[in-house]
């Protein structure tokens, strides 16, 4: 695994001070406009979407199938027939990127959701319950941060043996960790806010105040984390795939494919089967990032920007 | 403020216990019988058993789970089932290497990624601090085996700078032949955390600047550098230092990817060897020894955050 | 039983023009494969000509510097790498136990044997006892002599029900070893076994000091000791300066373990590393057009193949078998995958390197139209066919890739499922219903067979269990008719090609890269390192 999951936003000591780094410190009031930055990532990012949804039919051949099947060549040079050149087991490059497409980001997105799932259930939960519950909980949720992701992943992973069910299921848990924290920290800061507290006086529900009061105010912050966190599930399953236990083959996904095409770099002719996939995870990535920042920029308005 | 640290220190105790819990019944869950493990494929049924009874895997859960526990406390981590050798010996060594490696690149990329975030924080929105933006996420999205790959293609065959694995022992080498014994993961690592850094010690001080007084500061015409440098900075230090905190962490336990390339002997390429040889006694040990570290970490950066932060020593 | 003691080299036979032909080819660089393929063309057998090629290298062979230090860079290792011979499983263990330890007799290039601890070896006229004297004056690394105790007290570890020795089969004719005095042992056997001094070259059979129980150090009779030993990371050796022979001309040999391929290739190329065991075969390109850097590979009789079991509903079906053999992708595996270091299997394991391969068998090759036939008797249909591969060995994944891709084109869905390399053996192996699998070359063909074809063998892989099989491996090794033994190989061959039911698509070499001042490489083709007989050997120029 690149990154360990807590980084993206740092934990502050005390729960009631934390404050989130690109996160705005209050939800956007009026409709999202992107700036031209922001532009520029929604319209890579679409068009890797529009990748991920029609590869497997945008694609010329199929993803384990040899576009010159009389040669016993590999990496070779793009060409007429491979405009990426062939990869290390002399399969079209192009093809697999766009079926890996789906598979790296349909695998994101799914184990990305379950976390947030989990993690928003229960760390809003935590934040509305009371303090037992959010001791019980917390405790539980630190013992599992306290533990490498990858650890976790390799031990479960290697275990029940890999599959793409597998994949997204062990993701998800892990990364819900992450998400119980950041939305619990998020809920917690709101409870303390004078209309929560206004709507408790006046003897609302623990129901209306998640639906009406916290989910409203909460959901910006945490839509913006979403983007993130599925980077980070791309990382970690290509260091599974790194270490044998990621998407299995002929099927392609960017990571492994990195991995697998590594060689090229010290001894292909052609080293276009590593540096596409590599740069298919960097222009999502990169993509996502200035989508995020740009609507964190515009939900902040901040004095310093100003200055 | 001694309370404080106290009420941490006892959050610390708990969680090691129920990372204790979960390590222990989470091995316990996973396929495979640690006797049959430990004797190989030849063994025979009462060899089996008799080994059972040695490792003492026919008391219940809870019975076992109490022994466990209680040779943890007492430093004693149990045998490894695929060497027959004690815990401790096989991660001593390795502890060593791995520290050795965290801590060289927390010295030498920490204060780098620090500057150079806090750097763009002081001009934020300059082309400086778009491209300093643009690289770090760019160095998110590289798999570390890619970023490691290139930097090997770079530095060791282009400008033949260091090895392309680490090979041989780092003992009794000075500082700077340690850098050059480490060369390679020290930068692919400064590289992996060096986004995270710059990102973070930015925001956290873009964060502080947006607070009431700051603002009070800036109307009053206080130059800017003074008040990044006098006030803000101050200020961040507590976000700051546990951003550092869990960094280290990830360079104490998280760092498979890059040991397996490097090759080098750590405590992470010990989890990998201990998964595949289905090693439940030296999985429980490695948690338990990462949990605490993590766990040791954290604390070191509350305390350091209640103690440079007037308000959190006076909570409300 | 005339030929028993094979190593005698007696090459005055050949004629003068055989003999100036001979050094011409190893002055030019010959490799042992084509002086054998010279020799035998004109009438020689395998063994003789590699005694030949032997004794002729010798004559060439630079004189040994003394000094210096080398690291062999090897793949697979781990937390449960062991300094006890008798539990040895990777060519990890093997080199290591090499470094330390010897043993009874020593494996030639041409896989004879010549003796090493014992200074002679006889046996009776049927080969059912064997008498060994042990050399005089050999120590130990403490300084203790080796006598008849410490070689029975090794070779017991080996016999019995409750050996934990994992090459106990080798060996499981012996019935008993008897001292006969302080410097001469006798195995008493219970069926003949010509092959026994062969078995006892091989890698578990190293010596022991008497009573040894305590296998944190090697105390062995081998050109090296122990100055470090760490499970799954490094062994380094410093040179024993009592070594009784010829050998051990290093001040240091270290083995360091390196995982991943890609790492082990760049230190190898940085220099970091002076050999690296499995050589990437797409890298040798480059390898070789590197300056001061050369490929060691070995010709030999290794294999991967896919094994279904006959005793499970699924796989037992012989239409499914049969279209799997023929589904084989053999040439691009030989081409494409092991860049022709390796040559073509045909669903049987003795190939061309082994002395008794039979050559009349024709080669299968990939035939979809006789496979689509095959599938349709099978009634499968599109039903999926789990197969559990793991990178074992090179080609071992790709192996079922191209089946499954070659299947698809006829309506067959193998589903091939990749699991990590280590633990594999014991997890997967002989236990899913068709998994892959990864085999050394033995010695020779009777060894390979009885270790994993013999019905009743612990290694038998599909549980194919013939009874004609089973009878004639046994006749065999008494059979001392030249013709007649060559048909009762081929027989043998032809019975596992027909009805074993595992997929053999492809033989590969030993492919290792070595720096060029790395001397005095050994090349038995029975592992990697040239059979991990190398470290006795090993010298460095400059």
């Amino acid at each position: 695994m690149s990154i360990p999951d807590h980084h993206t936003h740092y934990v502050a000591p005390f729960d009631a001070d934390v404050s989130f780094d690109e996160l705005p410190d209050a939800p956007p009031s009026q409709a999202y406009r992107p700036s031209i930055t922001g532009w520029i990532g929604i319209v890579i990012t679409s068009f890797w979407l529009i990748i991920a949804i029609l590869g497997p039919w945008l694609a010329p051949y199929g993803e384990n199938d040899l576009p010159f099947p009389d040669d016993y060549s590999e990496f070779q040079e793009p060409k007429e027939g491979a405009f990426l050149g062939t990869d290390v087991e002399d399969r079209d490059v192009a093809s697999r990127v766009m079926y890996g497409a789906g598979r790296t980001i349909g695998i994101a997105v799914a184990a990305t959701c379950l976390a947030y799932f989990i993690g928003v259930v229960l760390g809003i939960g935590a934040a509305v319950s009371g303090p037992r519950v959010d001791m019980v909980l917390s405790r539980i949720n630190d013992a599992f941060l306290s533990l490498p992701t990858i650890m976790l992943g390799l031990v479960v992973v290697a275990a029940v043996g890999s599959s793409i069910t597998v994949l997204i299921l062990t993701a998800g848990f892990i990364y819900a960790s992450v998400v119980y924290r950041l939305a619990r920290a998020i809920g917690m800061e709101i409870m303390v806010m004078d209309y929560v507290e206004a709507a408790r006086v006046r003897g609302e529900g623990r129901w209306w105040i998640i639906t009406r009061e916290i989910w409203p105010n909460a959901r910006m912050p945490l839509i913006t984390d979403f983007g993130l966190r599925l980077i980070y599930v791309i990382l970690f399953i290509s260091s599974l795939s790194f270490l044998g236990l990621g998407i299995q083959p002929p099927q392609s996904d960017w990571g492994s494919m990195v991995r697998e095409n590594l060689g090229a770099l010290q001894y292909g002719t052609s080293q276009l089967s590593v540096i596409a996939p590599a740069l298919a995870i960097a222009t999502l990535t990169v993509s996502i990032n200035l989508i995020v920042d740009d609507i964190s920029a515009h939900g902040g308005g901040k004095l310093s920007k100003r200055m | 403020m001694l309370s404080l640290i106290l009420k941490r220190l006892g959050i610390g105790v708990i969680t090691v216990l129920a990372v204790s819990v979960i390590i222990f019944f989470g091995t316990k869950i996973l396929p495979g019988d640690a006797a049959q493990i430990r004797l190989g494929q030849e063994a025979t049924e009462a060899n089996v058993a008799a080994m059972r009874e040695r490792l003492g895997l026919d008391k219940s859960y809870l019975q076992q789970y109490l022994t466990w526990l209680g040779n943890f406390v007492r430093g004693d981590l149990g045998v490894s089932l695929a060497s027959d050798t004690p815990i401790m010996n096989l991660i001593s060594d390795r502890y060593q290497n791995t520290l050795y490696v965290a801590v060289l690149t927390a010295a030498i990329g920490v204060p780098i990624s620090l500057t150079l975030g806090i750097l763009a924080a002081m001009f934020p929105g300059t082309l400086y601090d778009r491209i300093l933006t643009f690289v770090s996420v760019s160095l998110v999205a590289a798999p570390e085996f890619f970023t490691a790959t290139i930097l090997v293609l770079l530095m060791v065959f282009v400008l033949g700078i260091g090895n392309a694995v680490v090979v041989g022992s780092a003992d009794g080498k000075n500082i700077f032949q340690l850098i050059a014994h480490f060369a390679l993961p020290i930068t692919t690592l400064s590289f992996v955390i060096a986004s995270q850094l710059i990102r973070m010690s930015r925001a956290a001080v873009l964060n502080v600047m947006s607070s009431p007084y700051i603002e009070m500061a800036i109307l009053k015409g206080v130059p800017r550098r003074r008040i990044i440098l006098r006030h803000a900075l101050l200020n961040a230090i507590g976000p700051i230092v546990n951003v550092v905190a869990l960094n280290l962490a990830y360079l104490v336990t998280g760092v498979v990817v890059v040991e397996v390339y490097f090759g080098y002997p750590g405590l992470a390429t010990l989890i990998v060897q201990a998964v595949q040889t289905r090693d439940f006694v030296l999985i429980q040990g490695l948690g338990m020894i990462f949990c605490m570290t993590y766990v040791l970490l954290m604390l070191i950066a509350d305390i350091a955050a209640i103690t440079s932060n007037p308000r959190l020593r006076h909570p409300k | 039983m005339s030929d028993i003691k094979k190593n005698d080299p007696s090459y005055g036979s050949l004629s003068y023009g055989d003999e100036q032909q001979l050094f011409e080819m190893i002055k030019r660089g010959a490799s042992r494969r084509d002086v054998l393929k010279y020799f035998m063309a004109s009438g020689a057998t395998l063994a003789a000509s590699g005694v030949l090629f032997g004794s002729a290298t010798k004559a060439f062979a630079e004189t040994p510097k003394t000094g210096g230090r080398l690291i062999m860079a090897g793949d697979q290792h781990g937390p449960n790498d062991t300094l006890d011979p008798a539990l040895f499983t990777s060519a990890v263990d093997y080199f290591r136990g090499r470094m330390y330890y010897g043993s009874l007799t020593r494996l030639t290039d041409d896989l004879s044997y010549e003796p090493e601890l014992a200074e002679s070896i006889e046996a009776n006229k049927d080969a059912t006892v064997w008498t060994f004297k042990i050399r005089k004056g050999v120590e130990f690394h403490d300084g203790k002599t080796l006598t008849a105790d410490d070689v029975i007290y090794t070779m017991n570890r080996h016999l019995g029900e409750e050996s934990v020795s994992k090459a106990a089969s080798l060996v499981s004719m012996v019935d008993r070893w008897e001292k006969v005095n302080d410097y001469e042992v006798k195995a008493v056997l219970n069926s003949p076994n010509a092959d026994l001094p062969i078995a006892l070259g091989t890698f578990h059979f190293k010596i022991l000091q008497d009573g040894t129980t305590d296998f944190s150090t090697a105390v062995g009779t081998g050109p090296y000791k122990v100055k470090e030993f760490a499970p799954g990371v490094r062994t380094i050796g410093t040179r024993f300066e009592n070594f009784w022979g010829e050998g051990g001309y290093l001040d240091e040999l270290e083995h360091y373990g390196i995982g991943d391929s890609t790492s082990r290739l760049n230190a190898f190329l940085a220099g970091d590393v002076d050999a690296m065991v499995n050589l990437p075969p797409k890298a040798i390109d480059q390898v070789q057009g590197t300056d001061g850097k050369e490929i060691w590979s070995l010709q030999a009789g290794a294999y991967v193949n896919i094994t279904p079991r006959l005793d499970m509903e699924q796989s037992s079906n012989q239409h499914l078998w049969k279209a799997m053999q023929l589904l084989q992708d053999r040439q691009r595996l030989l081409k494409g995958v092991l860049k022709g270091q390796g040559s073509l299997g045909n669903d049987q394991p003795i190939n061309a390197a082994y002395f008794d391969h039979c050559p009349d068998i024709p080669q299968r090759e990939l035939d979809p139209e006789k496979a689509k036939w095959h599938w349709e008797q099978s009634g499968i249909g599109s039903t999926p066919v789990p197969v559990v591969a793991a990178e074992v060995a090179p080609g071992a994944v790709e192996q079922c890739l191209f089946m499954q891709r070659e299947g698809q084109k006829i309506g067959a869905n193998f589903d091939v499922k990749k699991v990590t390399t280590d633990g594999y053996w014991g997890a997967v192996w002989l236990k899913e219903p068709i998994c892959v699998a990864s085999w050394n070359m033995r010695p020779t063909a009777n060894i390979m067979m009885t270790l994993a074809f013999e019905g009743s063998a612990a290694w038998n892989e599909t549980r194919w269990n013939n009874d004609n099989f089973n009878q004639l491996l046994v006749d065999v090794r008494g059979e001392t008719d030249p013709d007649a033994r060559r048909q009762k190989y081929c027989d043998l061959q032809t019975m596992i090609h027909e009805e074993n039911g595992m997929s053999l698509p492809v033989h590969r070499n030993y492919v290792d890269a070595a720096a060029s001042y790395v001397k005095g490489r050994s090349n038995v083709p029975l592992n990697n390192f040239g059979g991990a007989e190398s470290p006795v050997t090993l010298w460095r120029d400059a």
